[in-house]
Parts: structure tokens; sequence; C-alpha cells
């Protein structure tokens, strides 16, 4: 069942001045409920880009991108940030979790800014609780708590809404590889319960765990992969194969 | 080499500290400068008030020195902070500790050098200027003559040395404290840590400042008032301190328990956004209002003691000219005045002879004037000072004739009383309360309420007062110079004698240079204030600009961020101001018993100069608040 899709989105930033750049071109893809996408691609490729866009914090400068046939574009600058709290999840990579809150209200401000009942708030927090082991933590403050907690509590903030979407921008990106794993395979778990994902990342190991893979460069989207029934290993590998060739630029 | 330009780019590169910092640096340099040469000037000294004059002008630069001393170790310890991570990049990058001594001494000695020379340069200008304010408020022209005033300059530089010694000092401390890693780590701990006791510091803080504004409220105008006022000034600073420290983050807390409360949209984010800036800002926020509090009170005090000077002159003698002795003027002295008023070609009017019992010092309790005899015998609790007066004289003096009964008096006080019985010298009286006596007069010019008991005779026990006064007109000389005659022809003391030409003269000298005092240092203490608040809406700009992000990012539209943090902004920065006016409607009541006793006290007028003052105060304020929250959003953009 088809949630998002893109429709010859295109973003200039400075558009009619010198500095113009062109950081997306002519993007068409569409997710449908359930998937796991990741969209690979090297740094400045316009994947944050997509993302923001998808996300509501940036506007195309042309064409539509349409979720729960909602043209996102539409939205004005509050209708934006309204329908953001409400239906999407965010997980950025330095984790962007306000220092002046607990852990638990970290996690509830999204809830708290759509005036969700504290009993609701507080039904909803438990099972998150168990699955991203943060029990320990729960009532300490960011500033306590090492990266991979930190991003554990990002995730817990993401999913409280109950988000058709889950967006994440180099989750990984500023932790070990062992944490790094234990955070990807919390998004494999979510993603069976039926979380819709797209995940921004330039490391084909973070690729390697979502269904789906998308190839961006200079704005462009070249390939579109998908895992199949490869295991981790060879899922990586193709990923890989699939970046050479894009880097060398022989298609 | 290589240190110059290390030192010349971290100036740049923290161009937005360093420029405020040099600039209070300077003018606290100029300040002190100002305050010390002031006190040596000739032109000052020479004054008739010249000494009392000189003890206000130390108090006042003691009282700048103090506090050029605290705010200087608050900026640098400011810079330190900022500067801890590029000290850690810098010994990571294989600076030794000496060098990085060699660097931190380099810098300071820069700056000591150039905003002593700068500062210097400015006092020595502005001086002669505060000299001239003070000659205009203090009513007299005067030509001054020294240029630089050496001594000065010797104690304002060693005074600034001795400053940038303990604050190198302090940076090397830290220096040693730290080793590379955690020198990085410095600038994104926490605050969530000691603040343990908030909840004991916090009940303390609200204590203590009960108990100061009790203190306050009932000081009574005696000698022991003064030490009590002081305590309850020394109360209101520890006190304000823990309130805002640890007493706004224990209410915070309270209310952040209760979740019903604390998880609405625009609570959650306010009230968890007050608790980080209170915990962050709480100590400056504190002093922010104790330098607000400072200058409305010494405003206050100070410009109400000026334009009380011809009440004060009109209470101590109802004549322009008066003399007071235990015998009456002898009939030749009255001949010596008379030559001088010929000599002069004065006119006199308006001759008045009043005789008095010498005044009983002593306090009223309840229905009863407890005397504790003559000037000599006066203690903490005196208040007033009594004198009888015949049912003769009074007859006389109001073109009356009335009959007293041996238990009948009627009384005067410039303090209102309403008894109605009172018992006086062991005798008890129906009393009658005077609106008005036109003689009234302060026999030692002291800050004891005179109090005027009409009796039908006199009581023998008491020896008498002879008060002889007239008023006059000369054109040829000026008033005080001719009252000035007078005395001498007299050969009669200060205590004796009362004109007003000189009295005149005099306070306004007095209450002129408490004035010019005041000014100099409120200025002094709105320059700190401005730089506190600077360096702290610096600091939050660069703490807020992160949250910003974060906020638009969960859904907060970009609207609703903006007004949630500038309302926070406005809400911690309007605390200290409230604050401070509350500390000053506390503290007014103390002063105006002061002010009461000097006969100083008009409530017009009190209520005017404190709600001018405080309002000039708070749009002063609000334009700081303006300037600095401009520079806050070039901060966040
Ligand atoms: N706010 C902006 N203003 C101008 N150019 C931008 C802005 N953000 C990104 N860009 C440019 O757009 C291109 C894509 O950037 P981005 O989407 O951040 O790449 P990625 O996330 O793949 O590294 C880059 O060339 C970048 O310089
Ligand atoms: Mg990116």
């Amino acid at each position: 069942m088809k949630l998002l899709s893109l429709n010859k989105l295109a973003k200039i930033y400075d558009e009619n001045t010198k500095n113009a750049v062109s950081a997306l071109k002519n993007i068409t893809f569409e997710v449908n409920r359930g998937d796991y996408v990741s969209i690979m691609g090297e740094s400045g490729a316009g994947k944050s880009t997509l993302l923001d866009i998808i996300a509501t914090l940036d506007k195309p400068t042309s064409g539509q991108s349409i979720l729960n046939n909602q043209d996102l574009g539409k939205l004005s600058k509050n209708d934006a940030a309204k329908y953001r709290r409400k239906n999407l999840g965010f997980v950025f990579q330095n984790f962007n979790l306000l220092d002046s809150l607990s852990n638990r209200d970290n996690i509830y401000l999204p809830l708290v800014l759509n005036r969700t009942p504290v009993s609701e708030m507080e039904h909803r927090i438990e099972p998150l609780i168990k699955s991203l082991n943060i029990e320990k933590i729960i009532d300490r403050y960011p500033s306590d708590i090492s990266g991979g907690q930190q991003q554990r509590i990002a995730i817990a903030r993401a999913l409280i809404t109950q988000p058709d979407l889950l967006l994440a921008d180099e989750p990984t990106g500023s932790l070990d590889s062992n944490t790094s794993k234990q955070i990807l395979n919390l998004f494999n778990e979510e993603n069976q319960k039926g979380q819709t994902i797209i995940m921004v990342t330039h490391s084909s190991a973070t690729a390697s765990y979502s269904k789906r893979t998308l190839f961006i460069k200079d704005g462009k989207i070249y390939h579109d992969i998908y895992r199949g029934d490869l295991s981790l290993e060879d899922y990586q590998e193709k990923i890989n194969n699939t970046m050479i060739t894009l880097t060398r630029g022989d298609y | 080499m290589i240190f110059n330009k290390l030192i010349f780019s971290s100036f740049k590169r923290h161009a937005k500290v360093y420029i405020p910092y040099l600039i209070s640096n300077i003018i606290l340099v100029a300040m002190d400068y100002i305050l010390l040469s002031l006190e040596n000037s000739n032109g000052i000294k020479n004054l008739s008030s010249g000494t009392t004059l000189i003890s206000l002008l130390s108090l006042g630069s003691t009282f700048v020195m103090m506090i050029s001393f605290i705010f200087m170790m608050y900026i640098s310890n400011f810079i330190r902070v900022q500067k801890t991570r590029e000290m850690g990049l810098y010994s990571m990058l294989g600076m030794t500790g000496y060098n990085l001594k060699k660097l931190i001494f380099l810098e300071k000695l820069f700056l000591f050098i150039i905003s002593t020379i700068l500062g210097l340069i400015f006092g020595i200008v502005f001086e002669k200027l505060a000299l001239m304010i003070t000659f205009r408020l203090i009513n007299v022209s005067i030509s001054y003559n020294a240029i630089i005033e050496p001594s000065s300059v010797i104690i304002t530089t060693c005074f600034f040395m001795v400053i940038y010694l303990f604050s190198i000092f302090f940076d090397f401390i830290k220096l040693h404290k730290l080793n590379p890693s955690e020198l990085w780590k410095e600038q994104s701990k926490g605050e969530q840590k000691n603040n343990k006791h908030y909840k004991l510091n916090g009940v303390l803080g609200i204590i203590l400042l009960i108990i100061a504004y009790y203190l306050a409220l009932t000081t009574k105008p005696t000698m022991t008032s003064y030490s009590r006022f002081m305590l309850a000034v020394i109360l209101v600073i520890l006190g304000t301190y823990l309130t805002f420290i640890s007493g706004s983050i224990l209410i915070l807390n309270i209310l952040k328990s209760r979740k019903s409360f604390y998880y609405r949209p625009n609570h959650f984010i306010a009230v968890s956004g007050m608790i980080q800036r209170m915990k962050q800002n709480g100590a400056g926020l504190a002093t922010i209002c104790l330098l607000c509090s400072s200058v409305l009170v010494i405003l206050f005090t100070s410009i109400s003691v000026y334009s009380g000077i011809n009440r004060i002159i009109k209470v101590w003698s109802p004549t322009q000219v008066s003399v007071i002795s235990n015998r009456g003027l002898p009939h030749s002295q009255k001949l010596q005045v008379n030559h001088v008023v010929k000599e002069n070609g004065a006119k006199i009017n308006n001759i008045i002879n009043l005789k008095t019992t010498t005044p009983q010092y002593g306090y009223i309790k309840n229905d009863k004037y407890v005397a504790q005899g003559g000037i000599n015998n006066i203690s903490s609790s005196t208040t007033n000072a009594l004198m009888f007066v015949s049912e003769n004289d009074y007859n006389k003096i109001y073109h009356k004739n009335i009959h007293l009964n041996n238990n009948e008096a009627i009384m005067y006080s410039p303090s209102k009383m309403k008894q109605k019985n009172m018992n006086i010298l062991n005798k008890n009286y129906h009393v009658k309360q005077m609106d008005n006596f036109k003689y009234s007069f302060n026999p030692s010019h002291s800050i004891y309420t005179s109090m005027f008991v009409v009796v039908n005779k006199l009581p023998n026990s008491l020896s008498l007062l002879h008060f002889y006064g007239f008023d006059y007109h000369v054109k040829n000389i000026s008033n005080s110079h001719f009252e000035q005659k007078i005395q001498n022809s007299l050969k009669i003391t200060n205590e004796q004698f009362t004109g007003k030409g000189i009295l005149y003269k005099m306070l306004t000298q007095l209450f002129g240079g408490f004035v010019m005092v005041g000014i100099l240092v409120s200025l002094t203490l709105l320059l700190t204030t401005v730089m506190v608040i600077y360096f702290k809406q610096i600091s939050e700009g660069y703490s807020d600009r992160r949250r910003f992000v974060t906020m638009q990012q969960v859904g907060l539209s970009l609207k609703e961020t903006t007004k949630s943090i500038h309302s926070q902004v406005l809400m911690v920065f309007m605390i200290p101001i409230i604050a401070a006016i509350i500390n000053l409607s506390f503290a007014i009541p103390a002063i105006k018993q002061v002010l009461m006793s000097f006969n100083l006290y008009d409530t017009r007028l009190l209520i005017i100069v404190g709600f001018s003052v405080s309002s000039l105060i708070v749009i002063l304020y609000l334009c700081i608040y303006g300037l600095t929250t401009r520079m806050y959003h070039h901060i966040i953009d």
C-alpha cells in the first residue's frame, strides 16, 4: 500500500543568485507502508536535503511530496510543524535532545506539544522503555548518558507519536560500530512490527540493514535495489558493487 | 612572535567578549580615578563642609573599588570559561604548561596596559567634568588647578595591577586542575550537578529575605538603626543570592512535580527552560537584582535628601537668624547686632523672643514620655527633645488669651501624635495636639524630633533656654556673609547660632556632594549591570541556538519556538528588576524613618522621587534589554 510518493521533486538553494545550488533534480519514487528504505550517497549528494523535504523541514522548489494523500509542500509553515509532530518521527546523527529536559521528558516532548493526556503518555512510554532497554537511564539527563543511550532516547521520542513514517539522517554517524549495530537492530525490530522507515546514510554497512536502497548522486537517483532474501553480508556486497559502478560513472 | 599572533587571533575570535571587557575595564579605571582624585582635590578640601564631603567621597571610592574588584573577577571568570576549549586545543597540539602560562600572562599584560592607560586618560578628562558638576550641585564657583592627580594615578594603577594578578592566579589554578581532555569537556558539562542542597538553600534564602524585610520595616530612627539597617542589607544580599540560585529552582521543581500542570505545551517548555536558565544564571540574575536595588536605593536617598534641604532649614529655625542661650542675649550683644545691621544697610523684621525649658531628651512609650535628661544622657532609644513653653509666651505669640489648668497642656511635634493623655516628667496632663507651632526650632540641630508642650507655668526644676531670632533683608552682601558677620560679632559657636543662609550653603554642599557621590556610584553600578546582562545574554544565545533547532525538528513551529524562548528570556530578564523594586519598597520605610528624623521627609516628594527613579531605571533596563537582545538574535541567527 502506497504511503509516500515523490513526484519530480527538485530543490535549488539560493535560486536566482550567483551561488545557486541544484541540490535535487527530478526525484521520483514511492514508498509503501512497512518499507525500510535506505538512501545512500556520498557527502554532498543531496541526501539530507531530500530527507528534510520529506520531513517538511524544507520546501521543494518544484514537484510534490505526498504522504497519505497530503501534499506536504502545500502546508503552511505552522501547519507543517503540527503535521510533523503528529505524523512523523525523526532520528538525527547528533541526537538533538534538549538538555533542559530529563530523558523521560524529552521522549514526552512531541506528545506534550500535541496535548496528549498524561495517562496516555505514561501508557505509551512503557513498551518503548522495554523494547529500547532504557529503563535505567529514563530519569537522568541527556548530558549524563552515552551517545548510544542518547540515540535510544531520540528513537523513543520519534516512535512515541506512533508516526506513519520514521525518518533517520545518519542515525549511527556519531556512534561506534558496536553501538551502531544495536541501534540498527532496534530499527529492524521496529520495522518488523510494521514501522515504515526511511534512513539516510553514506555507509554501506548501515544501508545493508534496510530492505531497499536508493542511490543518489549529484541530486539524482541512479539505482533502486531490493534486498529480497539476501543475507546482511550479501546485501552489503551488492550495495558496495552498485556504489562502485556509481562512482566510476560507467552507467 | 607566535604568542602575539595567537593572542591577537584570540582577541578577534572572541571580540564579542573582549570588546565589552575592555570597555568596562576602562570605565572602571576611569571611575576609580575620578573618585580618588575628587577625594584629593583642593577645591573640595577648602569647602566649609570639605571634611564631610571627603569622607563621603572616600566611602564612595572604597565602594567603587570593591565593585571593580568583584566585577573584574566575574568577567575574567567568564572569559576563562569561554576560552577553556581553546586552551585545551593548544595543550593537545603540544603546548606545555609553561607555554600556556606565558600565553595567559602576555594576554593579561596587554589587556592591563591598554585598559589602564585609556582608563586614566578618560578619568583625567572626565574628572574635570565631574568636578564642574559637583560645584554646580553644591552651588559654589571654584577654580581648580591640578590637572593630573599623581597619587590617584598610582593608587588606581596599583589597584588594577592587584586585580590582574588575582585573575592570572586563578587562570593558573584552573590550568593546573585540568588535563587536556577535561579542558575539552568543560564547556559541554551539564549543570545538573551540585544542586542537591537547593531545597535547604532555597528555603533559607526566602527566610533570610523575610527577616531582612521585617528588620527594614521595623527600623526606628535611633542610633542602633544604622547597624540594624546594615544587618538588613547583608541579609538581603545573602537572601537574594540564595533565593535566585536555589529558591527559584525549588519553586520551579514544585511546579514540575505537578504533572497536570507541567505537561502542557506552554508550561512544559517554559518551566524546563526556566530551570535551566536559573541554574546557569541564578547568580548572575541575583547580581543584576542587587545592583539594580543599590542603584535604586542610592539614587532615591540622595535625591530625596537633596530635595529636602529647604524643609530641614525650616524645621531647624523659624527665623533667618536665631541665637539660643541659657540666659538670653545681654543688651550689649543686642547692640552689637544692631551695629552690624546698620553697617550693612540691612532691614530687620519679625523679631522673636521665646523662653523654653532646656530640652529633655527621651522617648515616648504609650502615653508616657520617658525623659532621660540633657543631651549627654541620650541613649540608643532616644527619639525626641521635649521643651516646655509657658502659656504666657504662647498667648503672646498667637495673640490669644488662653488659660490652662494645672493638668492641661497643648502639644506640638512635627511627627504628629494622637495621645489625649500624657504623663510628662511624672505629671499627668490632658493634652490637646497642635497642628503647627510657629516658632518650632531644633535646639541642638539633632536628629531628635522637637516637642513643644505649652503649660500654665514652666516647671521650676528645669533651667531655661532663651531663643532669640529675626528675619532680615540685605542688599549689599550675601545672606551667608551677613550672617557670618553677626555670628562673629556675637562670638558664639555654631551650636548656639543658626543662620539660614549659612545653613543652606553648608547643606547644599553636603547633600550636593552626597548626590554627586551617589550618581558616580550609581553610574558604576549601572555599567556593571549592563555588562552582567550583556554577558548573560551572550552565553544564553550560544546555548539557545541548539535548542532552537531541536524544538523545530520535533514539531514546534518557528513562531512558537521564537515566542516561547522570547517569553522565557523576557521573564528571566524581568525578575531581577521586579525583585529590585520590591527591595526598594521594603527599604523605603526604613529610609523614610531616617529622613523623617532629619525632617527631610515629605510623602508627596518621596512618592515622586521613588516613582521617577524606579521608572528611569526600568526604562534604562528595557533599553539595555532591547540592545542586548539584538546581540542575542545575532548569535542565534
Ligand atoms: N542551506 C543550504 N544552502 C545552500 N546550499 C545547501 C544548503 N544545504 C545544502 N546545500 C548544498 O546542497 C547540496 C546537498 O547537500 P546535502 O543534502 O546536505 O548533502 P548530504 O546530506 O548528502 O551530504 C550540497 O552541495 C550542499 O552544499
Ligand atoms: Mg547530510
